[in-house]
């Protein structure tokens, strides 16, 4: 590092690979921070709803606190700042988490909710299945849950200003990040991606096509109209909702060369209509930041990453270590491309107890990241309690910095960090509490003594 | 974004051809390598390589039919293309073989996902749309395609006919390739090199250059139009080059970022330079030398930059200096006549009465004085006898009195002579044994100095009348003057006293004394009472300026009549006398004062005030106004080897002086007290093909930087800080010493192995280092400060404070950052210290030593008082108000973060809010805050100055809060009435972008440049500015006021 330093002084080396080097560095270092903990027990709570939460038995206290007693669901983190978490539990409560207060400090940290929604008063009556920030600012944000209800909250209160019922399970939605228009797309039981407007507070729009249940759904990052969705029945499908048709096609597990049409552009090609992306279910959407590559995740325990362009199946492999058997949806977030050497993108995929980094077109495994912590937790529900294998249901890739947070069905929010030698040997430094000077002056004291004691318990012998 | 220009010969002016076009595309990813920029040989595309897998391709469309091979009408509309090689390398547009039937074709080096590094050929498939429609263009069809290119190949050069084919350039070998497909020719270098630039002389001749600044010279041998083999030839050494030019007759430009950029001649056997093109970026480091205030006492003018002089660290490696940055007036040398050694003083004068123009120059030397005509056809001829001059000796005064007549005095004698005769009217000598020492004249008195015992003075009219004599008390006389403004005053300067006299001109009695400097030991050397500022009313009120021995220019408001002298204001020149002569200003009627002196300075009356400006007449022992009909307006100049004819500009610029290193001068800091820089430099040198760095901290004089002291750090060792710091030594007293940071260059985290070093010199007698103490750190030391007598050090994730006790440094405390601390900024009344984190902002910490007041409080304490939550690539930071920090980005913004105190809560309190912000569009390096006291009615208070990358060197200004709104909504009302090359809308360009955040317009920060082309505009524009402003502008005065406002803006700089 110190020659980029210099090199990027000198104007040889630009911001940005400078940036890109150093991110590397440190997400190569990407570690668990078992000191930075998130605790939901206790935190203010909305006026009138106080005492609204049960206590959790002590003996459980001692693996840590917990976010969301009965199991964390989904996370996500503003896109603006990077400064607000919100947590949504398996209980229908949200949290919402200031991440700078944790920035503050780089020893032992409990993060406390900066606003809490209990069960009772989050508007929701079922466990939330997803979270996602109103896309222009982060004052709002939305909420989808099992309990057939999108809502739309205020941040700072964490109140419902609008609710709506689609009549079937909401496994996830998205707002689009580019768009002018405010289109919810949902993923619901219905086997119609639905599209909520939030100006006009209709459900505008349903695209059918899948058969079976939708299970995630992601507007393209680079064109305001584009949607991607994947469907209990192993589809998965790219719609335009300018056309009436909807479909762009489907992404073919079997096709790598993808449709070229006239130009290779896909200009007057014939959509795909047949195919399937994964055999068994597919539940998580993802698009590459440049909006060029789709990934998807499914049942049979493959990723996939297409080049949407084509629709073809760039054959990207990860292979068998990847497990993927839960309904819910599974979304492997992929890092920005500001974020480390250009040449590899990064994948973050949660893999049950563990957390898997790849590269995204090679397929290699970078990092594996073990949860500490038993394979079965017992998650509290109400009054009783239930065992359940631990995983990990949702990871959220704080934007611009170098940090992870992962949610997980016991209950626990985690931390990752980028933590290298230096801040171990330092840790430990500060842990061990000796400051240099204490202990040289100790040491010349303790010599000085020995030297007296020597001397007078011992001859003194000249040589003349 | 682009834009295309044309140089219009009109104007001298670039013109804008085509309005710029935003290519940005802010989901593409960036291209790994460098956006780059191509045009076919057959003009018809632009390719533009931009994004990562995109190629965009833009026709150059011709709208007449006939169209003449390379010229177009306008360029079309950008097509994106996809190709699937990622990592481009080069790329380039390959000649057609035959006719422009054949589709163009691009050449790229690229690397694979193996690594490999591949040569491919692309056909460019190109169909143009119908009108009003952008045409398709795709790449898709791939000619030809290797992949067992060298690893170190860089550059592709395609080989236009008859030859044709494609040059790889690698770091050991040359490839030359008829066909892709074919098996290239290879040739292995002599020497292994890194190719930075190339350019064609011809179809067989290429120039090329290396990391290394050398130039080489490569031709193609052919056998039978095939290639067989090539020459490379070694030329010579120049700045590293960037891009190089050919221009035609054998003459090459060579831009440089690293050094100055040059234009060469290629002659037998080497380069020739024919010019350089002074360059002073990259700007690593900077000290402030000087703010052009050295006086002690806190009475200075009113702050001007003109006279603040940085010291610059500029350049890479070979091409690396130490640059003098200041601005004043240049001097545009037009003739010199040489062979003049030691000229002590110079006069002009016109040997036809009447002429307008003169054409007679007096040189005077030592022991005699020499005449000199010039015709207006530039020939120049020494006269042994002239005028009735008197040539034997040196000439003290030569005063022309009226269009006939003039007087010269030398140490013997006076003569009054009349020009058109030729004839000496009148001749006074001086007893024997004595001499004239001192002389001036008006058009109607010649005031000597005999001995400097007696004062005499003539009355000249037609004929010289010894009118009284007269000896003072006060002892020896110094200087003496009489001027045209005030004919019956004269003014008298003594040895032994630093009053001046004040006598009538008729009698010599004294009418009263001046005190002019309460130092005893300074004494006035030079005075010149002139009308250096207009004035509204009839009678303008003169200035008085005495020049004192002690470099320091006093001025006086004088009454012409009473010769009451007021408002007072002395300014330090230099450090050696000056001389005060007068040279005619730009007004009739008023004068402007050229001081000769170590640091010459052009002294002139400028908007109700007198400025003084540096002068780049560096050597200059004398000066005067040579109006000769070859050089209207010039000034001859005596320097101790010649004369030189030089006019004056217009406007104050910047003047850069050079030192040549020839190492990288990565750190300045500088020691008034030691008149002495420290400097970290790093060089490079090549022992066979490896590179050796080595990093030095040198002490160098502050006069021509001559090197006093050197110390050689280790291998491998790289000087990351160096500072100047007065530091508490065993508690005791505050001591000067520099301190040097480094790192090592092994970028090896995992062992447990030293990362840095810090290291104290101290500077003994004789001004050599000795070192004091080293100490060994984990991790590399990337900053230094200095507080309270300790030194701050920022290593790899901690501050630290260390004592210096019994020549070891001792840590005192620590304070954790989230990434790596890369500056510090230190405020020693608060005890506040900012930390710029290399990715994570700043955050304010306060030292708190331990205080009498709480006696439990043994330790030092680091405490964290503020932070800047926000990501931002940080590289400098300076404190600039009370709680105000100014912030640089390494995505080119500015920042003014600060913390609010009266917040409610303690955690709004620490939170650093961004108050301000900008993008430069340029990385800083370096911020040093300047103190400078202004006037309360200030408009703008400078507090920092900033250095980048690419050479700029910025001065950055709070606004006064009175004048805040004004200046905010002045610029928005402007932004969209300068236009700019290209139309590059203002508010866009400097709105704050990163890549976590675009603004639209820069926040609470106004960019000086664009607010004074408020003075370009026209006149009715201006009035619709100042109407658009509204009631702000009404309060400030209006139309006149703004103006007056940004006047004073001007002044600034």
């Amino acid at each position: 590092m110190p020659l980029d330093l210099f090199a990027r002084a000198i104007g040889a080396l630009g911001p940005f690979a400078f940036q890109q080097a150093e991110t590397a560095r440190l997400l190569d270092s990407l570690q668990a921070a078992p000191n930075v903990k998130h605790d939901g027990s206790s935190g203010p709570m909305p006026a009138g709803n106080v005492g609204g939460e049960e206590q959790a038995p002590n003996s459980e206290r001692d693996h840590g606190p917990w976010a969301h007693r009965a199991g964390v669901n989904c996370l996500t983190i503003d896109r603006f700042e990077g400064r607000y978490m919100l947590s949504g539990g398996a209980d229908a409560s949200i949290i919402l988490w200031d991440l700078e207060a944790a920035a503050k400090t780089t020893n032992r940290y409990t993060n406390k909710p900066l606003a809490k929604s209990p069960r009772s008063s989050s508007g929701h009556k079922f466990g939330i299945t997803h979270l996602s920030f109103y896309p222009f600012d982060s004052l709002a944000f939305l909420a989808s849950s099992y309990d057939h209800k999108l809502g739309v909250y205020a941040t700072e209160t964490l109140s419902t200003s609008a609710s709506f019922d689609l009549g079937s399970v909401i496994y996830s939605h998205d707002v689009s990040n580019v768009a002018d228009h405010l289109l919810v797309a949902c993923a619901t039981q219905h086997p119609a991606v639905r599209l909520v407007d939030l100006r006009s507070g209709a459900s505008a729009h349903s695209l059918a096509g899948h058969q079976g249940a939708v299970l995630s759904v992601a507007w393209s990052p680079k064109d305001e109209h584009i949607l991607a969705s994947g469907g209990i029945d192993g589809t998965a499908r790219v719609w335009d909702i300018r056309r009436s048709a909807g479909s762009l096609g489907l992404l073919d597990l079997e096709d790598s060369l993808g449709v070229g049409g006239e130009d290779g552009f896909g200009t007057n090609a014939m959509p795909r209509s047949r195919g399937k992306a994964h055999v068994g279910p597919c539940n998580g959407v993802v698009w590459r930041d440049d909006g060029r590559f789709v990934v998807t995740a499914g049942h049979d325990e493959r990723v996939r990453v297409w080049d949407v362009s084509s629709g073809a199946n760039t054959l990207s492999h990860f292979g068998p270590i990847i497990k993927n058997t839960i309904l819910s949806t599974l979304l492997p977030p992929i890092i920005p491309s500001t974020v480390g050497s250009p040449r590899e993108t990064f994948m973050i995929y949660p893999n049950e107890k563990e957390i898997l980094m790849f590269d995204l077109h090679e397929g290699s495994l970078l990092k594996r990241l073990r949860v500490p912590g038993a394979n079965v937790a017992q998650a509290y529900a109400g009054t009783g309690s239930r065992n359940v294998k631990t995983r990990v249901t949702s990871i959220a890739w704080k934007a611009h910095d170098l940090e992870m947070y992962s949610a997980h069905s016991d209950g626990f929010i985690r931390t990752w960090k980028p933590t290298t030698k230096i801040d171990t040997d330092l840790d430990r430094e500060e842990a061990e509490g000796v400051v240099d000077i204490e202990d040289n002056e100790r040491k010349r004291k303790r010599e000085a003594l020995d030297e007296m004691f020597r001397d007078l318990t011992r001859q003194k012998i000249t040589f003349t | 974004m682009y834009f295309t220009a044309a140089w219009d010969p009109g104007s001298n002016q670039l013109q804008t051809e085509n309005s710029y076009l935003d290519q940005a595309d802010k989901t593409s990813r960036d291209s790994p390598t460098q956006a780059k920029c191509l045009i076919d040989p057959t003009n018809a595309f632009i390719a533009m390589l931009l994004y990562d897998g995109i190629v965009t391709i833009m026709p150059l469309i011709s709208n007449s039919k006939k169209k003449a091979l390379g010229s177009f009408d306008f360029i079309g509309g950008p097509i994106p293309t996809r190709i699937s090689d990622l990592f481009i390398r080069s790329c380039t547009f390959l000649y057609p073989h035959r006719t422009d039937k054949d589709p163009a074709r691009l050449a790229f080096l690229f690397e694979d996902s193996q690594q490999r590094v591949c040569l491919s050929v692309r056909a460019l498939d190109y169909s143009a749309g119908a009108s009003g429609e952008s045409g398709s263009a795709d790449l898709e069809n791939v000619l030809a395609m290797r992949d067992d290119i060298e690893l170190g190949a860089s550059h592709l050069i395609p080989v236009p006919g008859p030859v044709h084919g494609i040059l790889v350039l690698a770091e050991t070998k040359i490839f030359y390739f008829r066909d892709v497909d074919d098996s290239p020719i290879e040739q292995p270098l002599q020497k292994a090199t890194q190719f930075v630039a190339w350019t064609e002389l011809d179809e067989f001749r290429w120039l090329m250059a290396d990391e290394y600044g050398t130039l080489y010279l490569f031709m193609l041998l052919l056998d039978d139009s095939k290639v067989s083999g090539w020459k490379m030839d070694a030329l010579g050494k120049t700045s590293r080059a960037s891009v190089l030019v050919y221009l035609d007759g054998g003459h090459v430009f060579i831009g440089s970022h690293q050094g100055d950029s040059q234009v060469m001649r290629i002659v037998p056997g080497g380069l020739e330079l024919i010019q350089t093109i002074s360059n002073i970026a990259p700007i690593l480091d900077f000290a402030i030398m000087d703010m052009g205030n050295r006086s002690a006492e806190g009475q200075t003018n009113e702050y001007s930059s003109g006279q603040a002089r940085l010291v610059t660290g500029s350049g890479v490696f070979d091409d690396g200096s130490l640059r003098s940055v200041r601005s004043g007036v240049g001097l545009e040398e037009q003739g010199i006549v040489g062979d003049m050694d030691n000229a002590i003083n110079i006069f002009a004068l016109r040997s036809t009465p009447g002429s307008k123009y003169d054409d007679l120059l007096l040189v005077s030397f030592i022991n005699e004085s020499r005449a000199f005509t010039f015709s207006a056809d530039g020939e120049i001829e020494e006269q042994a006898d002239c005028l009735s001059l008197r040539l034997t000796e040196s000439t003290l005064l030569i005063h022309p009195i009226d269009e006939h007549h003039f007087v010269q005095v030398t140490p013997s004698s006076a003569r009054l002579v009349d020009i058109e005769s030729s004839m000496m009217l009148d001749e006074w000598s001086v007893p024997t044994g004595q001499s004239i020492t001192s002389a001036s004249a008006s058009g109607t008195s010649l005031l000597i100095a005999i001995d400097g015992l007696e004062l005499g003075i003539f009355a000249l009219r037609g004929k010289m009348t010894l009118r009284k004599t007269r000896q003072f008390p006060e002892g020896q006389i110094a200087c003496v003057h009489v001027s045209e403004v005030a004919p019956h005053m004269c003014l008298v300067g003594f040895w032994q006293s630093h009053e001046i006299v004040i006598v009538k001109a008729d009698d010599l009695t004294t009418m009263k004394k001046q005190r002019i400097s309460d130092d005893p030991t300074s004494i006035p050397r030079s005075m010149l009472l002139k009308n250096l500022l207009p004035s509204n009313n009839a009678t303008p009120t003169p200035t008085l300026l005495v020049s004192m021995a002690t470099g320091e220019v006093v001025t006086f408001a004088a009454d012409p009549e009473t010769m009451a002298l007021s408002s007072q204001k002395s300014t330090v020149l230099g450090t050696e006398q000056a001389n005060l002569i007068p040279v005619p200003g730009r007004e009739a009627g008023l004068s402007n004062v050229f001081a000769t002196c170590d640091h010459p300075s052009l002294i002139y009356g400028s908007e109700g005030r007198i400025v003084y400006s540096a002068v780049t007449a560096e050597k200059a022992t004398s000066v005067c106004s040579f109006n000769s009909e070859l050089y209207p307006g010039a000034l001859a100049i005596a320097t101790p080897e010649d004369i030189r004819i030089a006019l004056v500009d217009a406007e104050r610029t910047t003047h850069v002086q050079t030192l040549h290193v020839g190492e990288l001068v990565r750190r300045v800091a500088y020691s008034p007290s030691l008149k002495a820089f420290g400097i970290g430099t790093i060089h490079r040198r090549l022992l066979g093909t490896e590179e050796i760095v080595r990093s030095r901290f040198k002490l160098a004089d502050e006069v021509l930087f001559k090197e006093l002291d050197s110390f050689d750090l280790n291998e491998e060792e790289l000087v990351e800080s160096v500072i100047r710091a007065e530091v508490k030594e065993d508690e005791g007293d505050l001591v000067e010493r520099f301190i040097v940071g480094t790192t090592y260059m092994d970028d090896n985290e995992q062992d447990d192995a030293i990362r840095g070093r810090i290291l104290v010199f101290a500077v003994v007698t004789g001004r050599a280092l000795r070192l004091i103490t080293e100490l060994p750190v984990k991790g590399a030391c990337r900053a230094l400060a200095c507080i309270d007598g300790r030194i701050i050090a920022a290593l790899i994730k901690t501050v630290v404070i260390y004592a210096l006790n019994s020549s070891r440094l001792q840590k005192l405390c620590t304070y954790r950052t989230s990434t790596a601390p890369i500056d510090l900024a230190v405020h020693e009344p608060t005890k506040q210290i900012a930390i710029a984190d290399l990715m994570k902002s700043i955050s304010i910490v306060t030292y708190r030593p331990p205080s009498s007041d709480t006696p439990h409080e043994t330790s030092h304490k680091l405490e964290e008082t503020g932070r800047h939550f926000q990501t931002a690539w940080s590289t400098a930071v300076a404190r600039v108000g009370v709680d105000m920090w100014l912030e640089s980005d390494a995505e080119g913004n500015l920042i003014v973060l600060a913390q609010d105190p009266h917040a409610l809560t303690a955690d709004d309190k620490r939170r650093l809010r961004a108050i301000s912000e900008i993008r430069l569009g340029e990385m800083v390096n370096r911020i040093r805050p300047i103190k400078v006291t202004v006037a309360p009615t200030a408009v703008v208070a400078p507090s920092a100055f900033m250095a980048t990358v690419e050479g700029g060197v910025y001065l950055f200004g709070l606004i006064a809060p009175a004048y805040l709104d004004l200046m905010i909504r002045l610029q928005t009302a402007l932004a969209p009435r300068v236009a700019s090359l290209g139309n590059i809308p203002f508010n866009k360009y400097r709105a704050y972008r990163s890549q976590v955040r675009e603004a639209d317009e820069p926040e609470r920060f106004v960019d000086g440049e664009l607010v004074e082309e408020f003075l370009n505009l026209s006149a009715s524009e201006q009035e619709q500015v100042v109407e658009e402003l509204g009631a702000v502008a009404q309060e400030k005065g209006g139309l006149e006021g703004i103006r007056e406002m940004v006047e004073s803006l001007r002044r600034l700089h």
